[in-house]
């Protein structure tokens, strides 16, 4: 599950496509690995790589926001020993 | 294998430029609306093997027009025991060399706000794993091969 911070549900330019994710993950997960392309509730398609599926948002998309999301039963946490981020960032 | 033999700087420690553009996507989107795209940018990174991936300062986001296509969660020192949302940008990322410069042509990339440390970004493990790496501390100097 996605915790955003309140800013971000505030003016999160990508909350629709990030709900609808999660709504479509479990059955997604016969993908993992692969990348899906979410616009609006829509699942455009399930991509092996993040080039192809950047590729695919950006042609049908054109300028409107689109996700990007690798399929994973686990969604993994990218550490960073510099304290870039506080736990209520901007 | 080309490489770069670099200075390690005093107080920021190892530094390297990089120019930092659009994705090539992006950069497709932008030219099919009729939009200029913007012009590529020379950064300063700062290779940092304790960060997963790369960052970019969030003043970078802004002139190359950026917006997000993805979200990661993350954990920093400060983040405490629950990680955090960030969002995902796509950008382009050469490391140039007057022989053989190495394109990173879709990088997903976060953002924050590094103005204070007077970098422009951190070069993390995502590009690292691609390099090879020589940290040259009695002879203050490092070499990036790629």
């Amino acid at each position: 599950m996605l915790l955003l911070t309140e800013n971000e549900v505030m003016s999160n330019p990508l909350a629709t496509e990030l709900a609808t994710f999660e709504k479509m993950k479990e059955d997604l997960l016969c993908h993992e690995g692969k990348y899906a392309v979410i616009f609006g509730e829509d699942l455009l398609g399930v991509y092996d790589t993040y080039e192809d599926a950047l590729k695919i948002g950006y042609e049908k998309c054109k300028l409107e926001p689109f996700l990007v999301k690798k399929i994973q039963a686990v969604e993994p946490i990218n550490y960073f020993s510099r304290s870039i981020f506080s736990s209520c960032p901007t | 294998m080309p490489h770069l033999t670099i200075p390690i700087h005093p107080v920021q420690g190892p530094i390297v430029e990089l120019i930092v553009g659009l994705s090539a996507p992006r950069a497709q989107a932008l030219k099919a609306a009729g939009t200029a795209v913007p012009p590529s940018i020379t950064v300063k990174f700062l290779l940092d093997t304790g960060a997963s991936s790369t960052v970019l300062d969030e003043t970078i986001i802004a002139p190359l027009k950026l917006v997000p296509t993805g979200q990661i969660m993350v954990n920093t020192p400060t983040t405490g025991g629950a990680p955090v949302a960030r969002f995902q940008y796509d950008i382009a990322l050469m490391l140039y060399h007057v022989d053989n410069s190495r394109f990173f042509q879709n990088l997903p990339i976060i953002a924050t706000d590094f103005s204070a440390q007077k970098i422009g970004g951190l070069l993390g493990r995502d590009i690292l794993s691609k390099c090879l790496l020589v940290y040259n501390g009695p002879g203050d100097r490092f070499a990036l091969a790629f």
